[in-house]
This record gives structure tokens, sequence and C-alpha cells, in this order.
């Protein structure tokens, strides 16, 4: 029951804040100079036909008539129309969203993958050379841009060897997957090398502390003290860290889904940022706004469910 | 540690997994791949003839349309299109166009005269970028339903060229006639060799090909795919890589790299692509003429096409590109004369050091480096150029706004005539001449009888006169032609551009 307060006092919360985002959203873009009709019908244009799609869209009134209109449309689950590709917003979020959701995910699971080997086999050495050799590999993703990553791999696995394609999303589950591979790998680099050296050192934590020695003065064997109670209690800070590195995944996910051609959220906030795509970058504000929230929200309330130890004041 | 065993396992077997699912190699024993894939440098936002002004989306409506009549390849006359042939009145002013019998929409109805007229009559009404191509028209009117008749105010000379135009294409209008203005965007049905099937929207346009095309066995391949990747690095590996069979506009500065690459083919097809600086003359200095004339020999063209296009691009003498009629290769234009620069600037009576504000586009591969060759160029006649950078909808919204000195654009033609460049780069009433302000008398009465004259010779001979006076009146410094540049695999036959632009891909094939 009182995770059941707390969570409903934590949703309650984050309203307000996502009403503030609107406003906000919606007043920075309309400062930003530029106009839609002009980008949109070019150099060229006449101003007749530029005030003409002005009229159109309603770019004409008042700004607080234009902010009350968007927020009766949001209510309404209206999210309006993009400017640029006149179709609904809604229509095209979806897949948009997919492949955002796609990238972010299956990177999150390379990253676990590879860290959680390498991580163990640290901290099992502690202080040996397989121990130095984990942490200076890792040093490297950490101190690179991802978007160089990303062209060196393309360089190698798309160009020279051909292994994986250059650019697109793919069709079907297992194109997604080969599509996506290249582009979650870059994405995965940095969060790969945090994950490591949090869990090698979480690992030597745990290693070190009472319930650890009963184990072993249980008599388990090593491989069921490291599996069962070493991993088990190393795990819980990951927890944490995944949540906050979602947020960051979803960030980085602008630069790779542009080196990779990829139609994710990113690269379609930064085209619509260019054009002043007005309903497509305040949807997608708000959607990054709710996402970094749900993600924070989920993460507490994870949290106490798997450590008993932490209660909620 | 089994379980950690089983970790790396499974992650080298997910690797593996997804390298061996590259696609099975085509053992049907057939000759061409299916499909053309096509990578740009911008998607498609809008297919509808009549409102769209940016080249991507004309370029791709272009393979899914007809007109009545089409610029031929070398670009300096007419084909039959829909219009198997057509006549024109004695005095110029009726012309008549007789329809194929043979085409069809993609939907499988005749091309009648009653869609043309319906066209025709909406590009002529509704609101958009390209009404001026239809202003000399009086009535537009079918005789019968292959028989098209479009009576005009007055003699027009560029009419063919404004009939062969993109937004005169004909839509069907049993498909549209009642439907919403975002339909024709969307859904565009033509009866062009290509139709449209799926618009994954900022990715990729899916053709395939009409099978009520008129041209018997085109278009040669069944599926054409236009796929947005908009990051140059990423768009030349997809090339190289073989993930597309061609690209558009790599810029120069990777050209010469392309060019080594035996699986590639580098064009660098003609173009009416040409650079200038627009100055805005409503004020001081900019509205003395010998300033203008001052800076336009005070900038080496041959420096910025060396530094800017990698020297591929060739410098300008006048304001018409080399592939439009009446183009005068004679021309001499300006060749960069410090001395005399410096003499007009004295003459004009304006103080040095003078500061002056260059607007242009951030983060464009020409333009950035376009303005800071100015920048030294300039300095060495005592002109200090403030650089301006802003990015694309910003520096629209001040250009459009002439709230700027000195703006850094461009332009490519789209029809095969001088008149549409004439009267907007010139002409005040179509654009403020380019947004420079620039208007007087004579050249309004120049561009008139342009216009107006059908006699080829002696519309060359105004045509040349334009030339003329536009360079002596300098309301904009022209800078080079630019090739578009265009990398394809080897193994994709048939691919044209024209010089005004668009590609050609119905007699496109690609080898396995």
């Amino acid at each position: 029951m009182a995770l059941l307060t707390y969570a409903t006092k934590r949703v309650g919360q984050t309203l307000p804040v996502a009403l503030f985002v609107t406003v906000l959203i919606f007043l920075l873009i309309k400062l930003l100079p530029g106009d839609p009709a002009s980008t949109i019908l070019g150099d060229r244009a006449s101003d007749a036909a530029v005030r003409a799609l002005h009229q159109q869209w309603g770019l004409d009134r008042p700004l607080w008539q234009q902010y009350t209109t968007y927020m009766h449309n949001l209510a309404t689950g209206n999210l309006g129309q993009s400017l640029r590709y006149r179709t609904p917003v809604v229509d095209l979020l979806p897949r948009r969203m997919g492949v955002t959701l796609f990238l972010v995910i299956y990177s999150m699971l390379l990253s676990v993958m590879i860290a959680v080997p390498l991580a163990i086999i640290a901290a099992a050495n502690r202080d040996r050379w397989p121990d130095q050799l984990v942490r200076g590999l890792i040093t490297l993703p950490l101190a690179s841009p991802p978007f160089w990553i990303g062209i060196l791999l393309l360089i190698v696995f798309a160009l020279r060897l051909r292994w994986f394609p250059a650019a697109g999303y793919g069709e079907g589950f297992v194109g997604h997957l080969r599509y996506l591979f290249l582009p979650a790998l870059t994405l995965s680099n940095a969060f790969t090398a945090v994950l490591t050296r949090n869990l090698r050192s979480s690992l030597i934590d745990v290693q070190q502390t009472t319930f650890v020695d009963f184990a072993r003065a249980k008599g388990l064997t090593y491989r069921d003290v490291q599996v069962r109670h070493v991993l088990r209690a190393a795990l819980l800070p990951i927890v944490t860290l995944i949540g906050v590195r979602l947020s960051y995944a979803i960030g980085g996910s602008v630069i790779i889904e542009t080196v990779f051609a990829l139609p994710g959220l990113g690269s379609w906030m930064v085209d619509s940022i260019m054009a002043r795509d007005y309903m497509v970058v305040q949807t997608l504000t708000l959607t990054f706004a709710i996402g970094a929230m749900l993600i924070n929200l989920a993460t507490d309330l994870v949290y106490p469910l798997l450590d008993p130890r932490v209660r909620m004041g | 540690m089994r379980r950690v065993h089983m970790v790396l396992a499974f992650t080298v077997a997910l690797v593996f997994a997804l390298v061996g699912s590259s696609p099975a190699p085509n053992v049907s024993g057939q000759q061409f791949k299916k499909v053309i894939r096509f990578g740009v440098n911008r998607g498609a936002e809008n297919l509808d003839p009549v409102t769209q002004d940016a080249n991507p989306d004309i370029w791709a409506f272009m393979q899914i349309y007809q007109q009545l009549v089409r610029v031929n390849i070398k670009g300096d006359g007419f084909d039959p299109d829909l219009a198997e042939r057509w006549t024109t009145s004695a005095d110029g002013k009726t012309w008549t166009f007789f329809l194929r019998k043979d085409a069809r929409f993609s939907t499988g109805d005749p091309v009648k005269a009653g869609d043309v007229v319906w066209s025709l009559k909406r590009a002529h009404d509704v609101k958009g970028p390209w009404q001026w191509a239809l202003e000399p028209v009086q009535e537009i009117a079918a005789r019968d339903d292959s028989t098209v008749v479009i009576t005009l105010k007055e003699p027009w000379a560029p009419f063919l060229a404004d009939v062969s135009l993109f937004s005169n294409s004909v839509l069907s209008e049993k498909v549209f006639k009642d439907a919403k203005q975002d339909q024709i965007s969307n859904k565009p049905v033509g009866s062009g060799p290509f139709m449209l099937v799926e618009w994954k929207k900022g990715e990729e346009l899916v053709m395939k090909a009409n099978p009520n095309y008129f041209e018997k066995g085109l278009p040669k391949s069944p599926e054409l795919h236009l796929r947005y990747i908009p990051d140059d690095n990423a768009r030349i590996i997809a090339v190289q890589s073989g993930e597309v069979d061609g690209i558009d506009y790599p810029p120069f500065s990777r050209v010469a790299e392309l060019k080594r690459d035996s699986r590639l083919q580098m064009q660098l097809n003609p173009s009416t692509a040409v650079a200038h600086l627009s100055l805005n003359m409503r004020e001081a200095p900019l509205n003395n003429v010998k300033v203008r004339q001052a800076l336009a020999y005070a900038t080496d063209r041959y420096a910025i096409v060396r530094a800017v296009c990698f020297g591929y691009c060739t410098p300008a003498t006048t304001f018409l590109p080399m592939t439009t009629p009446y183009y005068n290769k004679n021309a001499k234009g300006y060749t960069r004369d410090l001395a005399k620069a410096q003499q007009l600037l004295t003459e004009s009576g304006v103080k040095t050091p003078l500061t002056l504000k260059l607007l242009y586009r951030t983060g464009d591969a020409v333009q950035e480096p376009t303005a800071v060759a100015l920048k030294a160029m300039w300095a060495k006649i005592g002109v200090n150029l403030e650089l301006e950078p802003l990015d694309r909808a910003a520096a629209t919204q001040r250009y459009r706004a002439n709230q700027f000195q000195v703006n850094i654009s461009g332009w490519t033609n789209d029809i095969p005539d001088p008149s549409q460049l004439g009267a907007y780069e010139l002409g005040y009433t179509e654009s403020q001449s380019y947004h420079s302000g620039y208007q007087t008398k004579e050249m309004d009465d120049l561009l008139a009888r342009g216009l107006r004259e059908i006699t080829p010779e002696k519309r060359r001979e105004i045509y040349y006169k334009i030339q003329d006076v536009a360079l002596r009146d300098s309301p904009l410094i022209w800078l080079y032609y630019a090739p578009y540049t265009i990398a394809i695999n080897k193994k994709m036959t048939g691919f044209v551009q024209m010089a005004t632009g668009p590609w050609i891909f119905k007699n496109v094939a690609v080898g396995e």
C-alpha cells in the first residue's frame, strides 16, 4: 500500500512539471528567429504564399491563442499536424519511436552483455594483468566521441568487411537487429565503460562484506558464492545507473541516428527544429520530458522492490 | 563460472547470427536487381506540384507525373509528353495540344483533356510559388477528350517552356477533384513511369513501375527507392558499401576520392546552378553603383572556385547559367582587378575602411568557406566584412525581411528559358530582384520585351543586352556555375540528370 501511495504521489508531482515543460517549449520555439512557412516554401516563395500558409496554420493569431489551441488539442489527444509533412504527428510518431526505443534497448543489452563478463573478470583478478587490461580498454570508448566511433565502425564493418549495412533501419525483427547492430554498439560504448567500472568496484565491495565471508564459511563453492551472492548484490546499484544512463542514451541517439541515417526520434527532432516544424518539436520535447520522468519514476520504484533495506520516507 | 561462459557464448552467437543473416545471393539467374536504391541528401516533404518549391520533392514527383510537353535531354528544346503534337495560331495567342490516346494514370483510367484542364486551372489558381508560369493564360478549355486549347492574353515567348514546368503536371481529376488539399501532397497519382506505393516520411519513398505507363517496356526496373541519408559521410559510405546504388550531392571535397573509387562513377552533370551574392541596395553604401562594381572587381572568382568547389565549378561571367538559351558566352563578367576596385571605391566617395555585413547559412559546406574567402579578398580594398552566420530558418527570415547587407545565395532554373531567372533576379515585382531592391525602367522594359518577342534572333539581342545591363548595375555579384554531383555504382546504367535538375530513372537498370 505504501508503495502505491508513493507511486501516486510521484506521478502527481510529475504532472505540473510536464505542464511547465509545454509552456516553456512553446515559448522557446516561438522565440527562435525563423518561421516554418518561409522555411518550407523556400527562398523563392512570394510573400502572399507565406501569408496564406500562416493563415492556414493559425500562425497569424496571438501567442496565447495559439497556446490555448495547442493545449486544448493536447487534452483531446490531438498532437497537431506536422507542418512540413502535412500529416498528423500521431501518424508519424510510432515508427520513429519504435526505431529509437529499439536502438536504446538494444544498446543497453549489448552494454550489459559486454560489461558483466568484463567486470567479473576484472574483479576476480583484482590488480593483476586481466584487471589492468579491462580498465585500460574501457578508457578508450570513454575518451572517444560517439560520432567518431560510429564512423570508424562504419568504415571497418560496413565499408571494408561489408558485414553490416551502412544506413537505414531494415525490415522485420531480424532486419532491425542487423541494421541497428553498429549504431547500438556505438551508442553502448560509453555506457559499457561506465557499467564495467561500476560493476567491478561494486563486486569488489561486496566480496569484502561479512555475508560473503559467511557464505564462504558455510562451505559454498567459489562459483556459487560469486554468482548467487556477490553478483546479485552487486547488481543492485547498477539498476539506478541503468535508469540514469537510459536518459543519456536517448540524448545520445540524436548523434547516432544522424551518423547512421536512422529514422528515429533524435534525427527527427534535429530536422524539425531546423525546419521550425512547431508541432513536431513540441510533441517530441514533451515525449522526451515524460520519458525521462517515467524512467526516473520507474527507477525509484524498482529499487526498493529489489532491496528491502531501502524504505520509502 | 558456467553462467559467465553462457553470457560470453550468447554474445558471440548473437554477433555471428547477425553477420550470417546477410541477404542470400540471388540464385534465380536474374541479371538485374529488382530495386533501384538511391540515397538523397534531403527528404521529400510535400509532393504537391503546385505548392512545393524544394528540389528533392520536385525531382521525386517528376517520376510520378507527366506534363503536356517535356524538356529534351539536351535542354534546348521540347519533346512530346502527354501531348503528341501542338500548334500555335498565327497571332501566337492560341495554343492547341493534341493528347496521345494511350496515356493512362496508374489507376488505369485514361488521361483525358478534362484532367489537363482541371490540373492547369488548379496550377493557375492555387497560391504557390509557381503561379507565374501560367500568368499570361486567359482561358484553358477542352475541345474534346483529346484536345486542349489554351488562349493567352498576349503572345508569350517562353510559353512552351512554362507549360513544361513541373507545376503544370497533369493529375487525375477523378481522384483529386473532391479530395482534401493534403491528399495531393501525400498520395500523388499520375501517369508517369513510376507510382508511389509507400512513403515512410523522413526515411524513404517507395515507388513501383506504373503498369499503365505508355512507353512500352519502361521503366526498366520494377521498383525505385529514394532513401533519405542527410549526412554526407553516411551517404558516401552507403554508396561505397553497396547499400544504395547511387547518391546525390557528394560534397566537392570528396569528388577526387570518389573518382578514384573503381566501383563508382563520379558524375559532374551540367546544371543551371549559379552561386551569387545579393547586395541590399536600399541603403548606403550599397546604393552606390561604384561600390557594388568595386566589390565585384575585388572578388577573385577563380580563388573561390578552388577553395569552395575544389576546382569543379566555373567562374560566372553573367547572370545566366551556361546551359540556358541566350547565355552570352562572350560576356566578360568581372575579373579580379584590385587597382580598379580601389579606384572605383575612391570615386564613389565612400570612406574606407568600410564595414559591411555578410549573412550566410551556418554549417553550409559551400556558404561557410565562401564567406571566409570573401572576407580576406575584400579586406584588400579596405572593406571589413563582418560575418553573420545564422541557421537556415533564421537566415531566410532575415533575408525575406530585407534585413541584410550582403547575402550569399544561389539559383537553379526550373525551365529552359532565361525569363524565369530574369524576372526573379532583375525584376522587382517577382522578388524585389532577389531582395536586392534593384528596379530600373530600362531593365523592366527589357524584361517585358524579352517575354513578348517571339522571333529567336531578336530575343537573343534582348537577352544579351539584359546580361550587359545586369553586369553594369551589379545588384548581385555572380560567383560561379556549379555542376550537380552524383556518385553511382558502375553497375547502374541509363541514369540521366537534366540540366534543370530532375533525375530520369525510367531507363535505369542495376546489374547484380
